[in-house]
């Protein structure tokens, strides 16, 4: 369980409130371009810092965290992969601190990979794979990185419909019995009503809900304007 | 006057320390001003022609930065000396002949020197002017006066005084061409007058006043030059123009600039590689065994001037490195020798004294290597590492020196070239047994030994373009 108590995130001119519950399960975060979507996941990731309230998992305090100490797992929009590590040493870098990817460590990394769908590309440098290649990878890498709570941060708008909807898909089907919280932001109602159990709406300046999904996206919802 | 009791310290400037000041300001001005007047015609018509192999004109215009000084010294000799080239063309029409030792002397190598940057800085500035520009210029069918004033007078503007307050600071602490070609009463620079009371007055109190003069003349130099050097980047859609149609007498002229300008810089470059080629074969042990130590002081200065580098790839960090710019080697040496000196004998660390020295001067150009390169590394991975944990020792080994392997190389060849040619702390450092290759070059020169000198000087340049390219390489293939 992740809860939002009054937290109040500013830079600059901009503000964004957030106070809510979020349920385990399936959570869309929708809204608009510049409503605030990814810098209320960069505030449970860490990525942001917030002004005031607090951020708790599990009746836990994880604000004052550094990102790499909070139980998140993220995937950005961009620069998910180094481009000059391998494959095995881009996913060797959450199997521990070693100079060196180990047997082992080998192992564990072909075994996700194959998991999503990409074992025979281990020792590929990420330029030599294509753009949804390299999504199933960064997706391995926190796959390993076995936090509760995954965060995606429009990993897939790059890629085409059919390959975007595949993606989510597949982290669905990866996470729904593991007991992972995935937060998924998405400009594409679409995306939500293909997996999501709820949604968050981002708009005027805070982050409302959690919302069923069908009710988000009903007519007269929250997402009236949006839609 | 001011300088009388500058830090509290008593001053007693003679007229000939006021000669030396003079004659330092005034060298560095000429050098100056003509490097940059030289540069705008050559870097105009490099812009407006197109030719095979004009990227191997403007990656030659490079070579005199890694030349060694001494080196490009006896190539001008070779060219523009009493016996070189120049003057025996100029004696066969019953020409007088140049006189390339004083004045004139100095100036000629600092514009060696300094006009193919002044060339390259000119010519980024003139490419980067967005090509809508030049579509319009086009359209409007404007004349050359016009197309000067609307084209290239705002770039020129902006771009030059810059670049003349650079100069101006380089041939302000140019030591080993004011050593070599300058001297006497009416050709002593600052430095060189800090050489003199150091080597032959022994009178340590006097090189450590002028020293101060020196840091004070190019400091303030340093700080004035932040008023005069605004950066500024030309924003535009990047379009390409093919060049405008010029008259065949524009082209002509153009080449003939060209030529002109190629002639005077590889010159001296290919009469070193000519006349030295011969004697390199049958040079003394001495010879070889400061190449050695030249060898040894290059990769040691080049590892530290990058690992400070690659410390110091921050914008603090880029403010306390270039510091190595204000305080000159011999500045930095004569500091040095003259604390080492209260507590022991300063020539027995001649070698690790020259390694620091050296990996100091060069470290502000391999901040400006690195930093562009660091700073782009931390804005786009930051997220993702510290989203997966990656700080510390194993963010350095992953991330920071994989990712900077190829500026890392470049930086390291830079370096060891810079260092293999440096004729300044040494100089008061080195001695008969502890000498470098420039050192020794110098030497024979004294003992007017010139074919030694001359293959001496070559072995030196293909060391220093040597390094220089197997650091590169290494950076671009590990």
């Amino acid at each position: 369980m992740i809860r939002f108590d009054d937290v109040i995130i500013k830079i600059g001119d901009f503000q964004l409130n957030a106070n809510m519950t979020i349920p385990k399960g399936f959570i869309a975060v929708i809204g608009q371009s510049g409503a605030g979507k990814s810098t209320f996941l960069s505030s449970l990731s860490g990525h942001q810092d917030i002004d005031s309230g607090k951020i708790l998992i599990n009746d836990t305090r994880i604000d004052q965290l550094p990102p790499n100490q909070r139980p998140c797992s993220v995937i950005f929009q961009e620069f998910n992969l180094f481009p000059h590590l391998s494959i095995a040493q881009n996913l060797n870098l959450v199997c521990g601190n070693h100079f060196f990817v180990s047997e082992g460590a080998r192992k564990k990394i072909q075994e996700v990979l194959e998991k999503v769908g990409i074992g025979e590309l281990i020792d590929r440098l990420p330029s030599q794979m294509s753009g949804g290649q390299q999504s199933r990878a960064a997706l391995a890498r926190v796959l390993l990185q076995k936090n509760p709570i995954l965060l995606l941060d429009e990993p897939f708008s790059a890629l085409g419909p059919n390959q975007k909807s595949e993606l989510i898909e597949l982290v669905y089907s990866l996470t729904k019995d593991q007991g992972v919280t995935v937060l998924l932001i998405t400009h594409d109602p679409k995306d939500a009503e293909q997996v999501a159990d709820h949604c968050i709406v981002v708009k005027d300046k805070e982050a409302l809900g959690p919302f069923e999904t069908l009710e988000a996206l009903r007519e007269d919802g929250p997402l009236t304007g949006y839609l | 006057m001011f300088l009388t009791h500058f830090s509290g310290l008593s001053m007693s400037l003679t007229s000939s320390d006021m000669a030396a000041i003079e004659f330092t300001f005034i060298q560095a001005a000429y050098s100056a001003t003509l490097s940059t007047v030289l540069a705008i015609p050559v870097a105009k018509a490099l812009q407006r022609q197109k030719f095979w192999g004009k990227q191997f004109v403007v990656l030659f215009l490079g070579a005199p930065f890694i030349l060694p000084v001494i080196v490009a010294v006896l190539g001008l000799i070779l060219v523009f000396g009493n016996n070189g080239l120049i003057n025996n063309f100029l004696g066969f029409f019953g020409f007088d002949p140049l006189k390339i030792y004083g004045f004139w002397g100095v100036i000629l190598a600092h514009v060696f020197f300094n006009l193919p940057l002044a060339i390259r800085i000119i010519l980024q500035g003139l490419n980067d002017v967005p090509g809508e520009k030049y579509r319009l210029i086009l359209s409007l069918k404007l004349s050359f006066t016009q197309k000067f004033f609307v084209l290239d007078w705002p770039v020129l503007k902006k771009v030059c005084p810059s670049i003349w307050a650079v100069i101006f600071a380089i041939c302000l602490s140019s030591f080993a061409v004011a050593l070599t070609l300058g001297g006497g009463p009416k050709a002593t620079t600052v430095e060189l007058a800090i050489y003199q009371s150091f080597f032959y007055d022994l009178d340590f109190a006097k090189a450590a006043q002028l020293a101060l003069v020196q840091v004070f003349l190019v400091f303030s130099v340093v700080v004035a030059s932040q008023f005069i050097i605004r950066p500024e980047t030309v924003l535009g859609l990047n379009i390409k123009t093919s060049n405008y149609s010029h008259s065949s007498f524009e082209k002509a002229l153009d080449f003939l600039i060209i030529i002109v300008t190629l002639f005077f810089i590889l010159t001296p470059i290919l009469a070193i590689f000519l006349f030295g080629f011969a004697g390199i074969f049958s040079l003394p042990t001495a010879v070889f065994k400061a190449a050695s130590l030249s060898v040894q002081i290059a990769i040691l200065s080049s590892l530290m001037s990058v690992f400070f580098g690659l410390c110091l790839t921050t914008k603090i960090g880029e403010v306390v490195g270039s510091l190595g710019i204000a305080v000159s080697p011999i500045v930095m040496g004569a500091g040095t020798f003259l604390m080492l000196k209260n507590f022991g004998n300063p020539y027995l660390l001649a070698i690790p004294v020259t390694a620091i020295v050296n990996a100091l001067i060069s470290l502000p150009f391999v901040i400006r290597i690195l930093k562009p390169p660091a700073e782009e590394i931390r804005t786009e991975f930051n997220n993702l590492s510290r989203a997966i944990g990656l700080t510390g020792i194993y963010w350095i080994w992953w991330v920071y020196l994989p990712m900077l392997k190829r500026p890392i190389g470049f930086s390291l060849g830079l370096a060891a070239a810079l260092s293999m040619g440096d004729l300044g702390v040494i100089v008061l450092f080195g001695s008969g047994e502890i000498a470098t290759l420039p050192l020794k070059i110098y030497q024979l020169m004294g003992a007017y030994r010139l074919d030694e000198a001359l293959a001496s000087a070559l072995l030196l340049s293909l060391l220093a373009f040597g390094s220089f390219a197997v650091f590169d390489r290494i950076g671009r293939f590990l």
